[in-house]
């Protein structure tokens, strides 16, 4: 008695499910994670240029040279694109490695 | 499907194959969605479902194998919908819209006065209740699957099965 009810409950849970196969539900997902990696790039690269106007300001009143300047920029400019391209770099290098 | 076939797609993952990805969407989304449905409103299930997949695709090297896939896409679901659930205003919203929701989301074939008495009687569990009930009764998973996804012991799930299950019954018997 009580496994039929139970399996009376499953099937009435069960009318919950979608379908089997959803393509749109995979596109949705994709289409999300493209979304969050742009909105990780556009704030990477927005923090990369709060940084950079930071570091020069300070080098500027510092009286920093030139060459202090520039090598700001360029470690500002390189941690910035670690932080936009390492996780697909990693990706591939581990997409090679099977 | 094995769930060593299941291994081998997460290790194609962990290696950045967006076909094997897409295959671990077309391969569980249903399991996931369903117990996703029942846990949380229609719009954090959709939510928390995509969110679980893309947790997968990050984090598909945390997988230690120890749990099958399934298992370990659903304990990442309950995570998401537990975090989706914090926060008063949204709880006190999902409590409210509940009903309404559940009349939306579920497919055409079944009875929406079906439908209706069981996103009412569903939205009547504790949210601990409701999520060992759709493992178990929902998604077909045992007492102790279900533990390890939601990381509850196993006396605990069994508590709330029976429980969740009885109340269940007597909500349903009332409409």
């Amino acid at each position: 008695m009580d496994g039929d009810d139970d399996q009376a409950l499953s099937r009435l849970l069960q009318t919950l499910a979608p379908p089997e196969r959803d393509a749109l539900f995979r596109i949705k997902v994709l289409e999300r994670g493209e979304r969050q990696e742009f909105t990780r790039r556009v704030a990477v690269l927005l923090g990369a240029g709060v940084v950079a106007v930071v570091a020069y300001a300070i080098a500027a009143t510092a009286g920093g040279t030139n060459q202090v300047t520039r090598g700001l920029g360029l470690a500002v400019a390189g941690v910035a694109a670690a932080a936009m391209y390492l996780p697909a770099l990693v990706r591939a290098i581990r997409g090679m490695g099977k | 499907m094995t769930s060593e076939d299941d291994v081998a797609l997460l290790d194609a993952v962990r290696g950045g194959s967006e076909r094997a990805f897409n295959q671990l969407i077309d391969r569980h989304q249903q399991a996931v969605r369903l117990f996703l449905r029942g846990v949380a409103s229609p719009a954090d299930a959709e939510d928390a479902a995509q969110e679980t997949f893309l947790a997968a695709w990050t984090q598909a090297s945390t997988f230690k194998g120890l749990a099958d896939v399934r298992s370990w896409l659903l304990s990442i679901a309950w995570r998401k919908a537990k975090g989706m659930q914090r926060g008063w205003f949204r709880g006190r919203r999902r409590d409210t819209v509940y009903h309404d929701h559940a009349m939306s989301i579920t497919p055409e074939s079944s009875d929406p006065a079906d439908r209706l008495a069981l996103g009412q009687a569903l939205a009547q569990l504790p949210q601990d209740q409701r999520a060992a009930v759709m493992l178990c009764l929902g998604c077909g998973l045992s007492h102790a699957e279900a533990a390890e996804v939601l990381d509850m012991p196993l006396g605990t799930i069994k508590s709330h099965v029976l429980r969740g299950r009885a109340r269940l019954r007597e909500a349903l018997g009332e409409t």
